[in-house]
């Protein structure tokens, strides 16, 4: 029934989240240490002037990805098809190649402005494939979904790996890989990371995610992406190369955004982590 | 009828918009939940103190924490936009009692739209047109074109001088007119304005046939206890004024030319 899944459509090998703190530094002196960048549609779809301007400036220079916040893939209220008919028309206008959302919801009769744990039930599974379906077939085209970090599992009746797998198949869609969320996970609800992600289904993944976190003094780990990658998680990084080979790789950082320059400095680790599996990657393409 | 799923989610919510009234789910720990409503209501908060710097100063914490986590509990947002929660903010404001609040700030509204309207400006859609208005022109004896991006504000309260030193008890005498202005460079710019420019901005976008003389002419007649020579002049000056500020983008040029001049050689 799944069709095989070709390689990423996403464009290189290193990307970075775009924030306005550095926008600017983009434009004014473009890198090509940056081969995307990913922007949250919520914050510039339907918006003109100076917004609009920085976009189109970025777009000259860099592919661009979109990443939501906002779509509820899991949530009770009716998908918001408005706002997904706003979003295929910013994907269209800046020819951007792939939209990922979170395996979450946002929203109950409103919106709550994060991400929410979806129950890890068979019900859920049906539930969000049947919507991330409908996604797919407003926008005509496949979208990936990230696994996210969760504190708290409600109504549990399966595990996390086997949620996430039974949603990329009933819907047949992307995986965007959010490593820092496994390793958060692992740590806050008591799981091996590597056992974890071995289960993950190599062929489905289009890139991963890699970001800082933030640990409460009580020791829970929230992901926060104000901070580096610290090394545990970088770890985590070079296992998924080394299991699945090399996949395009964004940084996020969100809060305590500091200089540019410090970013492309973890960006290059990035790079310098996937250059010994380049040619397994073109290996195991080849398998596929 | 709700499904067994919209029932754990709706519970979920619940506690997190409003952990006084609503149970916390059974099996969830309270500190996981915890960690869940610090994420969303400083998301929130944020949101809405981005927007209105001067409102949250003068309100205070922790009140102003108070009031984002009792809009948080009690509205339901439909934007899916971070930047238009302070218009739902806004919107909450005007609906909702708040009686001491209103009473200890009676300029409450007219602060939090005025505030708003800045960030409405900023991300409007709308853009200022590249062709049809000659910055060049002479307003005068062209058609002056409006900034679609301008508008004209009116308040009781002085909202633009409205601060930690300045909490006015009553409203002023005479309202307090304002433009307020998307520029070309996109920056938002601000005018005082009197009861004559007011006139002028308001015909001004009603007018596209006259020339800013003609206009001149024909507004004189409103207000006669000013002189002809006196009026002419003012009036002439205040065309200036709001073309430096990007209010006025230049004079009309005809469809189907780029420039005023180069379309007749």
């Amino acid at each position: 029934m799944h069709q095989t899944m070709s390689t990423s459509p996403v464009p290189g090998r290193v990307g970075l989240g775009l924030r306005r703190e550095f926008v600017d530094d983009l434009i004014t002196r473009p890198t090509s240490a940056i081969d995307f960048v990913e922007i949250a549609p919520e914050n510039w779809v339907n918006m003109g002037g100076r917004h609009r301007a920085q976009l189109q400036a970025v777009a000259e220079h860099y592919p661009i990805i979109c990443h939501g916040l906002s779509l509820s893939l899991g949530g009770p209220a009716p998908l918001d098809t408005d706002f997904l008919k706003q979003v295929k028309g910013l994907l269209n206008e800046y020819q951007v190649p792939l939209y990922s959302e979170h395996l979450s919801y946002c929203t109950d009769d409103g919106h709550l402005y994060d991400l929410l744990p979806i129950p890890f039930t068979e019900e859920a599974v049906k539930h969000t494939a049947r919507r991330i379906r409908q996604a797919q077939d407003i926008l005509g085209r496949r979208i990936a979904i990230e696994n996210v970090s969760y504190y708290a599992a409600p109504g549990q009746q399966m595990g996390e790996a086997e949620f996430v797998r039974a949603v990329l198949d009933e819907a047949d869609c992307w995986l965007l890989l959010d490593v820092n969320n496994i390793y958060v996970n692992s740590v806050n609800h008591g799981y091996n990371a590597i056992d974890f992600l071995r289960t993950m289904p190599a062929r489905r993944i289009a890139y991963l995610h890699v970001a800082g976190h933030f640990v409460e003094p009580d020791g829970l780990l929230i992901d926060t992406h104000g901070m580096p990658v610290i090394d545990p998680v970088w770890e985590l990084l070079k296992e998924t190369y080394a299991t699945f080979g090399v996949y395009p790789t964004l940084l996020e950082r969100d809060f305590n955004v500091p200089p540019l320059s410090e970013l492309l400095i973890e960006m290059e680790t990035i790079r310098q982590f996937q250059q010994p599996w380049l040619a397994e990657t073109r290996t195991l393409a080849h398998a596929y | 009828m709700r499904t067994d799923l919209e029932h754990t989610q709706h519970r979920f919510t619940a506690h997190l918009r409003d952990p006084l009234n609503a149970a916390c789910p059974a099996d969830v720990p309270a500190r996981r939940m915890q960690a869940y409503r610090e994420l969303l209501t400083n998301n929130v908060e944020s949101a809405i103190s981005a927007c209105f710097p001067v409102l949250k100063e003068l309100v205070g914490e922790p009140r102003w924490r108070h009031l984002t986590e009792q809009f948080f509990a009690t509205h339901r947002a439909h934007t899916p936009i971070y930047r238009e929660i302070p218009a739902e903010f806004r919107a909450w404001l005007a609906a909702t009692p708040l009686i001491d609040l209103k009473q200890e700030f009676p300029y409450l509204l007219e602060l939090a739209h005025y505030e708003w309207m800045e960030l409405a400006l900023d991300i409007e859609p709308t853009e200022i047109p590249e062709t049809g208005a000659d910055p060049h022109g002479d307003l005068l004896a062209g058609i002056p074109v409006l900034n679609p991006l301008a508008r004209m504000l009116t308040y009781g309260y002085p909202v633009h001088r409205i601060g930690p030193d300045f909490r006015p008890k009553d409203p002023d005498t005479v309202p307090n007119r304002l433009i307020m202005v998307r520029q070309r460079d996109h920056g938002i710019g601000f005018l005082e304005i009197n009861p004559l420019v007011a006139r002028l901005f308001e015909a001004l976008r009603e007018n596209h046939t006259d020339s800013g003389q003609a206009l001149l002419n024909r507004l004189h007649v409103e207000f006669p206890a000013i002189p002809s020579a006196a009026f002419q002049a003012g009036g002439s000056v205040a065309l200036q004024e709001l073309a430096t500020r990007d209010i006025i983008l230049g004079t009309r040029i005809p469809d189907g030319s780029t420039t005023r001049h180069g379309a007749y050689p």
